[in-house]
């Protein structure tokens, strides 16, 4: 009896995926092609799209290595990460922490394949209409206690190297300086404005207030944290100033549209 | 005979691939072409610019949906996570037509990116004509399928591609989407007239035709959409149109994408090569 065709599409599957498993005996053979060609064709179909969508997800991260070190580790990773989502648009989630995990002395990689995904997650993440001074007025005095969320596009990462430098330089198609270890840690905001991704260093003290914010506090909560990490006196006009920023950077969203858009 | 009967919708025209490099074209002026066709899977995210871009395009132009995910002829139950987000897209797009491929892209929740040939044979007929079924009522609408472009045969096959798709298509009363540039890819990869492939199809079901450009490796070819329409392929057109009549026809470009004007003048002759097929012989 014939295999069933469940049986079939594993066995061509697995040839396809990986190069030790042999489906050859599935194909009509032919002198002028011949089966194993003919099957490595959609093995290479197979690795060239999944790379090709690697080096697109991952823009800067390609440039600063160069085609020949970026396709090392995007083959390494296709073998050691057989696709598993339907769409392509999702895959490589997982080449952050792989680099990670393969190149520990260079840790600028990791986060610029990290910075790389999170502008991608920009791009098209769910929409929601940011917080701006009107929104704010028609709240009048219950603005201060509303629970506050970040937009969806939103991300916050840690970087320990220059990492956000180099992928300034990368993206403005200059010669990236070298990497550096960071005296202290910075936090980086990456979101999507109106709807192009971007991102921006943050100060020790915003980074906190929207770490919160991401927590779904108040702006009420904010103020308290700015009186105890600054003082009083300085506390309301670097309030102010952050606030302002927000709602220009449409960074602020209420925590129950939040809930309605995931 | 059932398939000369006319099941297909009257052509609205031609139309091109939409693609992200020509968003500033169609935003900044109306452009000469009748439709649009999406790849359904690069708006099946959330939100941002691809959403934000298809909305005021679709305000302009009449769009159909082509997708090349739904793995219709995978043996294992449709993905109905999948399903609702393409009927999501389509709530939202409201488009002419949905299509997709006779293929298969991935078993076991693993995915090849890649659309899959499968074996021509009674049990993949029996699944593909049930899974169409299954899709086309949770749609609530008839969906076009493409032939695909090939690089293998199965020894398991017992039957022509078209002799499968003329009865898949009658069995599971669905359209058909005819890639000239596929028929032409896999002729030449399997060593068959393209001529039998045309003749074999139930011409009333055609709803759409892609036209594309290929790599032509000598001992085979690759449907790679890198280039422009060949000659070869142009003939098979004119020959698909005199024997169809009137049918939506569009250019696919997915690599080494020209400027917008490079494809509506290959689309242009489309247009004459469409008309010139037509007219009465001798007239």
């Amino acid at each position: 009896m014939a295999d069933a065709l469940y049986a079939i599409q594993q066995r061509f599957l697995a040839a396809i995926m990986g190069e030790d498993a042999d489906a050859e005996a599935l194909i009509v053979d032919d002198a002028r092609v011949g089966a194993a060609r003919r099957i490595g064709i959609y093995r290479n179909n197979y690795r060239a799209s999944l790379t090709g969508v690697l080096a697109d997800h991952f823009e800067r991260l390609h440039a600063y290595l160069g085609d020949a070190q970026f396709g090392h580790i995007a083959d390494a990773y296709v073998k050691a990460h057989p696709s598993t989502t339907r769409n392509l648009r999702y895959y490589g989630a997982a080449l952050p922490g792989f680099i990670a995990h393969h190149f520990p002395e260079d840790g600028e990689l990791a986060e610029l394949a990290r910075l790389d995904w999170a502008l991608r997650h920009a791009f098209d993440a769910p929409d929601a209409s940011p917080l701006d001074a009107g929104a704010i007025g028609m709240l009048g005095e219950q603005w201060v206690g509303a629970s506050l969320a970040l937009h969806p596009s939103a991300r916050l990462l840690t970087m320990h190297h220059n990492s956000a430098a180099l992928w300034s330089a990368l993206d403005a198609g200059e010669a990236p300086p070298a990497p550096a270890f960071l005296a202290a840690p910075v936090d980086v905001l990456v979101w999507r404005s109106g709807l192009q991704p971007q991102f921006r260093s943050l100060s020790v003290i915003e980074a906190a207030a929207l770490v919160r914010i991401g927590r779904g506090v108040s702006f009420a909560d904010i103020s308290a944290l700015l009186v105890d990490e600054v003082g009083e006196a300085t506390a309301m006009e670097t309030l102010a100033a952050l606030l302002a920023r927000w709602l220009a950077d449409g960074v602020l969203i209420f925590a129950d549209q939040a809930a309605a858009v995931t | 005979m059932p398939q000369d009967q006319r099941i297909a919708i009257p052509s609205p025209g031609f139309g091109l691939g939409l693609r992200p490099v020509h968003y500033p074209d169609f935003l900044a002026r109306p452009q000469p072409v009748e439709w649009l066709e999406i790849i359904s899977e690069n708006y099946m995210v959330p939100g941002g610019r691809p959403m934000a871009t298809l909305d005021r395009i679709r305000a302009d132009y009449p769009i159909v949906m082509h997708g090349v995910s739904l793995s219709i002829g995978s043996d294992e139950p449709l993905d109905h996570i999948y399903l609702s987000a393409l009927k999501a897209l389509a709530d939202r797009v409201d488009p002419l037509w949905i299509s997709d491929h006779l293929c298969w892209t991935g078993i076991n929740a693993h995915n090849s990116h890649d659309l899959l040939p499968l074996p021509y044979d009674a049990p993949t007929l029996h699944c593909v004509v049930d899974n169409i079924g299954r899709v086309q009522d949770y749609l609530g609408r008839r969906i076009l399928i493409e032939n695909p472009s090939s690089y293998v045969s199965f020894r398991a096959s017992d039957r022509s591609e078209w002799d499968f798709l003329a009865e898949m298509a009658e069995r599971a009363d669905c359209l058909l989407l005819l890639d000239v540039n596929n028929i032409y890819v896999s002729a030449r990869n399997h060593g068959f007239d393209p001529l039998d492939y045309l003749s074999g199809l139930p011409a009333g079901r055609i709803q759409q035709i892609h036209l594309a450009g290929h790599s032509d490796m000598g001992d085979y070819v690759i449907d790679t959409h890198d280039a422009a329409v060949c000659d070869a392929v142009w003939d098979l057109y004119a020959r698909a149109i005199a024997m169809v009549g009137p049918v939506a026809t569009m250019i696919e470009r997915d690599d080494d994408i020209p400027p917008l004007a490079a494809l509506l003048s290959e689309l242009e002759r489309a247009r004459k090569l469409a008309q010139a097929a037509l007219e009465p012989v001798g007239g």
